[in-house]
Order: C-alpha cells, then structure tokens, then sequence
C-alpha cells in the first residue's frame, strides 16, 4: 500500500535525502535548499504515512562531540518501496542529492 | 546601523521557538521544542551563520508547530464514559467546561460569593454614609433597581428566552428552584456592585462616575440574565449538571430535508440534549431527549 503511495516532488527529495545518509532536520534543509517551513512539516507527513520513523541519538554521543542530540530520521521498509517508486517517476532525483551514507548508526 | 539587529540573536530565536510551541499540541509540545532547539543549534553553529536565515528558518517552525496542532490525534479520555471495550467507537473530546460550574451546589457557591461580597460592602457604605438612615434609603439605589429591571427587559430582544422543550417529569421544580436560586444570587451582585462602585467615587471630582455605576448596573444586568439563560439551558434536566461533549451535527445546506445543530450529552447518561443552529418550524427550541436503561451499560454512575 505505501509501496504504491506517489510523493509530491518535494517529499519524494526529502525522502531521498534522507536515504542518502542526511538524517536530521537542519542537514536535510541545507542539502535540498527548502526552507524550513516546507522540510519539518513535510518530515511529519512522512513520519505519519510510516515512510520514516525518527529515532533520537543517545546523550553520550552527542556529548562526546559537544553538541545537543539530534532527532535522526531514517526510511521505513515502506519507505524504501516508495521511494524506489519516486525515483522511477523523477529520474532526476538522484542527481540532485549527493551521497552521504552513514552519518550516524 | 541595523535597527533590527537585536532581533536576530540567538536568544531572540529561542524565545521566538517558545511562543511558537505554544501552538504545537500539549502532548507533543516538549519533544518539538527539543528538537527545534537542536537544529537551532544546529544553525547558529553552521558554517558562516546568517542571523537574518535563521530568524527565518525559526519562523518555518510556525508551519511545523502549525501541522502538528491541526493534525495531532484527539488524547485519549479518561472521563466517566465507558468506551474502552469499544474500539470502533471515537473517543469524544475532553470536558472544556469550568469545574466550578459543573454541578449545580458549586455554580450557586459561585454566585453566592460575590454576593455575599457586595451585601456587606453595600451596608457598611450605606451605614457609614447615610448615618441613621434606614440601608439603601439613599437616592441612587432606586434608580439602581430601576435601571436593572430595564435591562432585563430588552433581553428577548437580543436572545431567546426560551429554556428549551423539555418532557414534563418529576424534576422540574428542582430546575426552576435552581434557576430561581441563581437569579436571587445575582440580583444582589448586579445591583450592589454598581451602588458600592458609585459609593467609592467621588462625583465632585469625577462628574461622571455616577452615570458610569448606572451603565455598568444596566450592562452587567443584561449580560447576567443572558448568562443564567444560557447556562440553564446547558444544563441537563434531570440532575442540572452541565452537559458536556458538544458534537456539530448536520449541513447548514440542507436545513429543509434533516436538522442541523449542536448535540451535548449529560455525563451521568440521563439525556442528550440536540440544539438547533437555525431554528425552524418544526424545530426552534432546544430538545431534550431521555436516554432509557439501555444506555447505562455506557455510564458507570446509576442514574441519580
């Protein structure tokens, strides 16, 4: 069912973004360059539709690396059926979004 | 020099993302400032940070916290209802209505406290101020009561007057003796309150203050009426507890073929009352409609 769901342009970037390895909200606006009135309201649609479930990191991590903890989000199975399904709709999608697998665990 | 300089700093930014989490959903309201504050971060801590892109960026939280409100789930209810073995069945919202409204006892306590406020207050003044006199034999108190006794007059002009279309039974002297109750409570607050306002003014100084105590009499007269009519009304005739669960019925467009109005449940499971939203011929006062022992198995309180 969510393998066959069809994304507007925009969520299937941010979806494709996140697949790529940029997994919270600020890297996910600056790799796609929408603003951040489009980007989190979009990210809670998908999370809604179950297309990517959020996660947030642990404390000593974040502290290791002197910073607060970051809310990562990453592709359900669903979410991996439908993005597959959007890059065959939008050829053009991969080109726009640079690799950048495992940035976190 | 940038005027507008102090409004795109960091701490700016964060008190701009706490008054927006004010529109984020109460249940959720921690974890989206939590976040929203990493990415905050996040910002300020990029390469070669623009404050003016971060007071936007902040702002695009308003359309996040915005989608959050308009598409968060109802929480879930922990009132008298029973509907837990009831899956398919929605969970209604939760009671908005003050507590100390609720039941009959409390809302007279209510309305019996700034009465009995104004009483003492009115005699001490009127003692103190007209020495040997009898109480309220000083002139403005009559036009007091005058005042007010217009002001309930032109109440059906401005609202129904009506209680609604109730099934005649056994109750029904405990509703008029309450509505009664609360009409004796604010006579005495209305009245007493604008003498004891136009007794601590001094007219030599404020010329006005007179006419000011008459206009509040008349307007709090009006409004107190309303308000006992109105809240009579969403009372439940059997145990005049105050109904609860309001739920938007019908389409304004087809008011000729089926009824359209607000239904309010009583909580203890005697009735639901259905309110019209245009009243029609056939439909014009508010109807109250008795629940048999068949619904009881919905309400864990028996019936009073």
């Amino acid at each position: 069912m969510a393998g066959e769901a069809k994304l507007s342009h925009t969520a299937a970037m941010i979806l494709h973004t996140i697949d790529a390895g940029f997994g919270y909200g600020f890297s996910i606006m600056e790799t796609t360059g929408l603003p951040s009135g489009t980007v989190y309201p979009a990210m809670r649609r998908l999370e809604r539709d179950e297309l990517i479930a959020s996660q947030w990191e642990k404390q000593s991590i974040a502290d290791t690396e002197q910073r607060p903890p970051r809310k990562y989000y990453k592709l359900t199975r669903s979410g991996k059926a439908t993005l597959k399904a959007a890059q065959e709709r939008y050829p053009l999608l991969v080109r726009l979004v640079p690799e950048r697998k495992a940035e976190h665990a | 020099m940038n005027v507008f300089a102090p409004f795109h700093s960091e701490r700016m930014h964060v008190a701009l993302l706490h008054a927006i989490a004010r529109l984020a959903p109460e249940a959720r309201r921690e974890e989206w400032l939590a976040e929203w504050r990493t990415e905050l971060w996040h910002a300020w801590h990029a390469p070669s940070p623009r404050p003016e892109a971060i007071t936007a960026f902040c702002l695009g939280a308003y359309r996040d916290a915005l989608w959050l409100r308009n598409n968060n789930p109802l929480p879930r209810f922990s009132g008298p209802l029973r509907i837990d073995d009831r899956p398919d069945f929605p969970d209604p919202p939760p009671l908005a209505e003050s507590r100390f409204l609720e039941s009959p006892a409390s809302c007279l306590m209510l309305l019996g406290f700034p009465a009995a406020i104004c009483i003492v207050l009115s005699l001490l003044l009127s003692t103190s101020r007209h020495a040997g006199a009898p109480p309220f034999s000083a002139p403005p108190f009559s036009a007091f009561l005058v005042v007010f006794a217009v002001s309930w007059l032109i109440v059906p002009v401005t609202t129904r007057v009506s209680l609604g279309d109730y099934p005649s039974n056994s109750a029904w002297p405990r509703r008029w003796i309450f509505f009664a109750a609360k009409i004796a409570l604010i006579v005495p607050s209305v009245v007493l309150g604008a003498f004891v306002i136009a007794s601590f003014g001094d007219s030599s100084q404020v010329p006005i203050w007179p006419q000011c105590a008459i206009w509040i009499d008349f307007w709090a007269g009006h409004a107190a009426i309303r308000w006992a009519l109105s809240d009579q009304r969403q009372r439940c005739p059997m145990c005049l507890r105050r109904l609860a669960h309001p739920v938007r019925m019908g389409d304004h467009s087809r008011i000729l073929l089926e009824w359209n109005g607000t239904e309010l449940m009583c909580l203890r499971g005697h009735g639901m009352l259905h309110v019209p939203e245009e009243p029609a011929v056939w439909f014009s006062k508010p109807r109250w409609l008795q629940f048999d022992p068949s619904w009881s198995r919905l309400f864990p309180t028996p019936k009073a």
